[in-house]
């Protein structure tokens, strides 16, 4: 009996082997948080499904589907553009090149981080009916997001052509950018969920946060405007370096190199930080429902 | 090798004190034990289990006396406070929520989620997507959303997916929800056969009579503690004693777990024992207390068990015939005006009233 449970295990293409879990968990914080990390990237197949219907499912009632957000985007971004191109006194065509750039950018990070603050709390049915690795939650809120930051995409596409945006070689930087940029999205969603899972009140704070945060960062107004005595706003904020990260390459030019110093650092100390604080609390989660 | 052991776990959660260090409800005939020193209820309390291949384990208690909790220890969910878990074997739970369920999506994309979630693989959910499409009877309303199905429909596709997995622990709460009775004898076959090829099985319910039938032990939880293990009967015996002891007492709960008990007995095909019935009918007539048969029934109870009928219960038994039967009026009224008097000063109000109309 105990081969035919085996082989037909192997047969059935199960996600979740065979294997022996102890409860509570053993190790320190990072031996537990590296144990559900590679139990939550054996279960790919599960939270790679869940954020692309995520995705799916939120433009399925809608007429013009996908489309329906770049739209709204698109909208955004031309008014911001024309009205604020005129008061900031800066050349539109560059401005709103920029500003599109910066702005799918910020959500890609602020949405890891809003929607993060929900996305453990979201998780109980799950949570609470198995020993399930909470890190799959953050991969599929991330893949959703990067999904998502692909539409926007679509829209920058649009824009740099209208702009006439001559395409270089600094783009492909755009991928590792890229990765780095989603190594950051995943702790931070995964701070903001297990924060707001035990203490429900700090979700409305970072939604507002982030909304402050948003007007601080240069992303409707370039980081020069500063000046001498204040350039240490943008340079000495996170968020800043992680954005021009990017939007550098995806604007053909080659991000510094303190940037991507910021960038690396700020997802080393993220994850370690991260690693410790999930490794410490996973087995209390499930209390905190 | 599957197997389960749980070595002395404890599940505790932290609750909030009042202002002036009071805990409210600390006394309460459901739930954990409170300790209040350390401001936690003892959900689960030294719990110790050895399950190997083979083993159905059923598990019966009180609302609040930890069957789900423990379910949930088991399935990996809540690490034990103290004490610990081990298990080997892929676990799969049947509880009342059904993860990765969507409401946009169509039935078929659900089963591949609820699927994904309950530990299936894609090729074989590939493999199983027909099987379970036809066992839901849903028909085309498969591709549509789930969104505009009816309550049975979202029960039969629900269960269909849940009854697919080929799982090496299984792990059942109550009261998986069958859909309508036609839909129920499809469902008892499919339940039995997911049951059969489940090396181990742990199923919490609060019927004993379906616990006899699949379980090969039993355990009572009581507020959080093991008081009873054995063979289902040995438990199910004790069972009916503890809360026929404490519905006496008149324990709200236990009156009507009694009543509940004592129907499934009765659904079965089994006898019901006196005491058990007695209690049983004491909740009943809670309810509906100018029930004639109901009435006469429990005064009939307590003389076969030698116990002496109270004279408001003759009362109202009588005044209850009386309402269906007029035509005994003759033998029956001085019969009652006889009881009422006797009793005087000790009438209650509504059988005073009653017996006022009939003078």
């Amino acid at each position: 009996m105990l081969q035919g449970i085996a082989s037909r295990a192997e047969a059935a293409g199960q996600i979740t082997p065979s294997r022996e879990v102890i409860t509570p968990s053993t190790g320190g914080p990072f031996a537990v948080a590296l144990s559900d990390l590679k139990d939550a990237l054996g279960r790919y197949p599960l939270w790679l499904h869940q954020g692309w219907v995520d995705v799916v499912h939120k433009y399925r009632r809608t007429r013009i589907g996908p489309l329906w957000h770049t739209i709204s985007l698109a909208v955004f971004i031309v008014s911001m553009g024309t009205f604020y191109s005129v008061i900031l006194k800066i050349d539109p065509v560059t401005y709103f090149r920029n500003v599109t750039v910066n702005l799918i950018v910020w959500t890609l990070i602020s949405s890891a981080i809003i929607e993060g603050t929900g996305h453990f709390v979201a998780g109980q049915a799950t949570a609470l009916s198995m020993r399930f690795p909470y890190c799959a939650f953050t991969f599929a809120l991330t893949w959703r997001g990067l999904l998502m930051f692909g539409h926007h995409l679509i829209l920058f596409v649009v824009i740099a052509a209208a702009t006439l945006l001559v395409p270089s070689q600094a783009m492909v930087l755009a991928v590792p950018a890229l990765a780095l940029v989603l190594l950051n999205c995943v702790w931070l969603s995964m701070v903001a969920g297990m924060a707001c899972l035990r203490f429900r009140d700090l979700s409305p704070a970072i939604a507002s946060g982030m909304q402050v945060l948003m007007f601080i960062t240069p992303i409707f107004w370039p980081a020069d405007m500063l000046g001498k005595r204040l350039a240490f706003l943008a340079e000495l904020n996170p968020f800043y370096h992680l954005v021009i990260v990017l939007r550098d390459p995806l604007l053909g030019r080659i991000p510094e190199t303190g940037d991507w110093l910021w960038a690396a650092g700020s997802a080393v100390v993220g994850w370690l930080v991260a690693f410790w604080i999930y490794g410490r609390y996973r087995d209390r989660f499930a209390y905190w429902y | 090798m599957v197997s389960i052991k749980v070595e002395q776990a404890w599940v505790e959660f932290p609750i909030r004190m009042s202002r002036n260090g009071r805990v409210r409800h600390a006394e309460s005939s459901t739930g954990g034990r409170i300790d209040v020193a350390r401001s936690m209820v003892g959900a689960l309390q030294d719990i110790s289990l050895d399950l190997r291949e083979g083993d159905r384990l059923g598990l019966i208690g009180h609302n609040g006396a930890g069957k789900s909790t423990l379910l949930r220890l088991l399935a990996g969910a809540y690490a034990p406070t103290r004490g610990r878990v081990v298990s080997i074997g892929r676990i799969s739970t049947l509880f009342t929520s059904t993860p990765g369920l969507n409401a946009d999506a169509t039935g078929r994309e659900n089963v591949k989620t609820c699927g994904l979630y309950l530990g299936m693989g894609l090729t074989e959910i590939d493999r199983k997507m027909d099987a379970i499409a036809d066992f839901a009877e849903l028909g085309d309303y498969i591709d549509q959303p789930v969104r505009i199905y009816s309550a049975g429909m979202l029960m039969r596709l629900g269960f269909a997916i849940a009854t697919a997995i080929d799982p090496e622990i299984l792990l059942l709460d109550e009261g998986l929800a069958t859909g309508d009775a036609q839909f129920a004898r499809k469902a008892e076959q499919r339940m039995h056969e997911l049951i059969g090829r489940s090396p181990i099985l742990v199923v919490a319910s609060h019927s004993m009579s379906l616990l006899s039938t699949i379980c090969t032990s039993c355990v009572q939880l009581d507020h959080g503690r093991i008081v009873e293990a054995g063979t289902p009967n040995e438990v199910a015996q004790r069972y009916q004693e503890s809360v026929v002891a404490k519905a006496v007492l008149n324990d709200a709960d236990a009156l009507a777990r009694a009543h509940a008990v004592a129907t499934d007995l009765a659904k079965r095909g089994q006898p019901v024992p006196p005491a058990l019935e007695e209690q049983s009918l004491r909740w009943a007539l809670q309810i509906n207390i100018d029930d004639v048969v109901m009435l006469e029934r429990y005064c009939y109870l307590l003389r076969n068990q030698d116990k002496p009928v109270p004279a408001e219960w003759e009362l109202r038994t009588a005044i209850a015939r009386l309402r269906v039967s007029p035509e005994q009026a003759e033998s029956l009224t001085p019969h009652i005006i006889a009881l009422a008097s006797d009793m005087a000063n000790d009438l209650p109000r509504d059988v005073k009233s009653m017996v006022e109309e009939l003078r």
